[in-house]
């Protein structure tokens, strides 16, 4: 999952973007209202976690500037300014979720995931795709014998993505862009052998190639 | 202090009284004069004319050349009359006196007299007496004439002009008060102005007021301005500073949850039990400080505009929950009191009742004189021994309610600085912890 953090606190940067990234993330960082705006309207992110208080142009302009122009990416407002006229004026303008600091790094990741769960219509619960089931803590897939299968971090992204668009024609290009953070070098190659890799864990039959196109995450019934 | 309009009014009224009643004074005795004076100056020829037709006989005694005389002085009782006495003789007296004598003071010769005298019948007489020298006899001639007539002619004036003037009078003092009134209204406008400011219905007082007051008008205004821009900075300062505050609280929290902190779990509880103890008592000071509070003027929110985002919000933020939140009130509801303060109470009471709710909130609103705000869930509710403890005075929410007092708390306070009540209690018709608030909404001056 592409995650866009906008936050501008350097300490609290390295400490998210840390815990974000072995959550399963790939994890851009944008310092200030104006680069997050251009970030956000360029690059496929899955949800942006927004500081409202930035330099340069405030959260809410960003939120309201991007729904405008139609971005429906998924948004948590995370502040200190958590009065509640904040908070309404806050969903007002376009925000999923909103999370008042000081808060606990735990509480983040576990709205992310459910934002993102809810983003992609699936129900609350455990990710589960036919006998699949994606743990997003401990980020393991347990297959239907119950055998618990650990993942690595770029593993668990893949997976987690596959699973989440099932039945969907997932190009190259679309997965490493959601998979991977801006900064990362990826080669199409690259791709290949973590498809490969899960491949070999979770079952040949679940990821099909379509030649030209791209991969499908197919769930026999 | 008494009203300056009922003042101005007044005085204007007893000066034009005043002015009336010295110009009757004036006025009256004038034209009685000016009567006067022209009678007389007619008896003055009548008796130049009768002098000359006056005789006196040897022995003394005056005569007159009746064939000659002005009839009105021969026809008996014709308001004319006159009487010539010498020092020696019988009196000469006209036909018309009908042997009724008048009253003539003596005079010396070239002596005119002006005298007043009652006549045959009761006529009243204005005299005019004149002393003679003809033929070596010293004579007085005395000739009056009747002034009834007169008189009445001249009460009759004097009644028409008082009926005029007393309708002059009342006219003038009545538009004086329409004046008075007139010059006035802007004042009264003014004072119009703030009762509508003090329920909110404008921010500002209209300027265009007469140039004596319009200083006055200005001052308020730039203090409404100051006041109003003191408010914000404090409020945005005080975000500015939370913002401050509560980022580095975030990194010290995750302390804590660092694996480093596993060898020493003593440390990491009491590490996770002060970042809390900062945490809430951070919270319930800047939100304190943050509050308006019901004394400011010119607030007016209509709470259908802000009910149904908030309870969105709400909704939003416990999506995970099957949350049924209903909420019952009049149309067009006008809190008059601060959006940011209302939102944090009705907000804070809502989080609340998320938090234990199974999945139903009712929120009931009334508005009369007084603001009614029930909040309700179907939770598991508050024990009778925790309620009796928060009915008393001065107990500490946050510390009362293990968990979940820091948001009641800051209602306490919001309540508490509209000068509000609020009760909590058991909800007979959910079941639930129910929380009752009454807040004033009406101008702070009665």
């Amino acid at each position: 999952m592409r995650l866009l953090l906008v936050e501008d606190d350097q300490a609290l940067i390295q400490r998210l973007q840390s815990a974000l990234t072995q959550a399963g993330f790939a994890v851009d960082v944008a310092g200030d209202g104006v680069t997050a705006e251009s970030l956000g309207n360029t690059e496929p992110y899955d949800v942006v976690v927004l500081d409202l208080g930035l330099p340069e142009r405030s959260g809410l302009e960003v939120l309201k500037n991007w729904r405008a122009a139609g971005n429906s990416v998924s948004v948590i407002v995370l502040t200190a300014r958590d009065a509640w006229h904040e908070r309404v004026d806050g969903f007002q303008a376009g925000a999923d979720d909103y999370l008042g600091k000081p808060f606990y790094v735990e509480e983040l990741v576990a709205r992310l995931n459910a934002l993102i769960r809810r983003s992609n219509s699936s129900s609350g619960g455990p990710l589960c795709a036919g006998d699949l089931t994606l743990d997003e803590t401990r980020q393991t897939l347990t297959s239907a014998h119950g055998e618990t299968i650990p993942l690595t971090g770029v593993e668990f992204r893949l997976m987690r993505y596959f699973m989440l668009h099932p039945g969907q024609v997932l190009s190259k290009s679309q997965l490493s862009d959601h998979v991977y953070d801006w900064d990362a070098d990826h080669g199409s190659n690259v791709l290949e052998v973590y498809v490969k890799r899960l491949r070999q864990k979770c079952g040949r039959e679940f990821i099909q190639t379509r030649r030209g196109q791209g991969y499908v995450f197919q769930v026999s019934e | 202090m008494r009203s300056l309009q009922a003042r101005l009014g007044v005085s204007l009224a007893i000066s034009l009284v005043a002015l009336f009643i010295l110009e009757w004074f004036v006025v009256s005795p004038t034209i009685r004069k000016l009567t006067d004076d022209y009678v007389i100056s007619r008896l003055r020829l009548d008796a130049t004319s009768l002098l000359a037709l006056v005789t006196i006989s040897e022995d003394g005694t005056p005569e007159v050349d009746a064939s000659r005389l002005d009839p009105l002085y021969q026809r008996p009782l014709s308001g004319h009359y006159f009487q010539v006495i010498t020092a020696d003789g019988h009196p000469l007296q006209s036909q018309s006196l009908w042997d009724e004598a008048f009253h003539v003071p003596m005079t010396l010769p070239g002596e005119v007299k002006r005298a007043e005298a009652t006549g045959p019948s009761g006529q009243q007489l204005l005299v005019l007496v004149s002393g003679f020298e003809k033929q070596g006899h010293h004579l007085t001639l005395a000739i009056a004439e009747d002034i009834t007539p007169l008189k009445l002619d001249l009460r009759q004036f004097q009644n028409a002009y008082m009926v005029a003037s007393l309708i002059i009078l009342g006219s003038l003092i009545a538009i004086q008060s329409l004046i008075v009134q007139l010059s006035f209204r802007p004042l009264h406008r003014v004072r119009q102005d703030i009762a509508r400011l003090e329920r909110g219905e404008m921010s500002q007082i209209r300027e265009s007021v007469p140039t004596e007051v319009r200083p006055v008008v200005q001052e308020m205004n730039r203090l409404l301005r100051v006041l109003e821009e003191r408010l914000r900075r404090s409020r945005n300062a005080l975000g500015n500073l939370a913002h401050a505050l509560k980022t580095p609280l975030t990194l010290v929290m995750q302390l804590a949850e660092y694996e480093d902190m596993d060898k020493a779990p003593e440390a990491r509880s009491q590490l996770r039990e002060y970042t809390t103890i900062l945490h809430h008592r951070l919270e319930r000071e800047l939100r304190r400080a943050r509050l308006a509070g019901g004394d400011s003027a010119n607030q007016r929110l209509v709470l259908d505009d802000e009910i149904t985002p908030l309870i969105d919000t709400v909704r939003s933020l416990y999506q995970d929950m099957d949350l049924d939140i209903v909420c019952c009130m009049p149309k067009q509801t006008v809190f008059r009191g601060n959006r940011e303060d209302f939102l944090e109470l009705l907000g804070n009471l809502l989080n609340n009742a998320c938090q234990w709710a199974r999945h139903q909130i009712a929120i009931t609103i009334d508005d009369a004189s007084r603001l009614y705000l029930t909040v309700e869930d179907d939770g598991p509710g508050c024990p009778a021994d925790v309620l009796q403890h928060l009915a008393k005075r001065g107990v500490r929410l946050d510390e009362s309610i293990p968990g979940h007092g820091l948001g009641l708390a800051i209602c306490k306070d919001i309540v508490q600085q509209y000068n509000g009540d609020i009760v909590f209690g058991r909800s007979s018709q959910l079941g639930g912890f129910l929380v009752e608030v009454t807040l004033p909404n009406g101008p702070s001056r009665e």
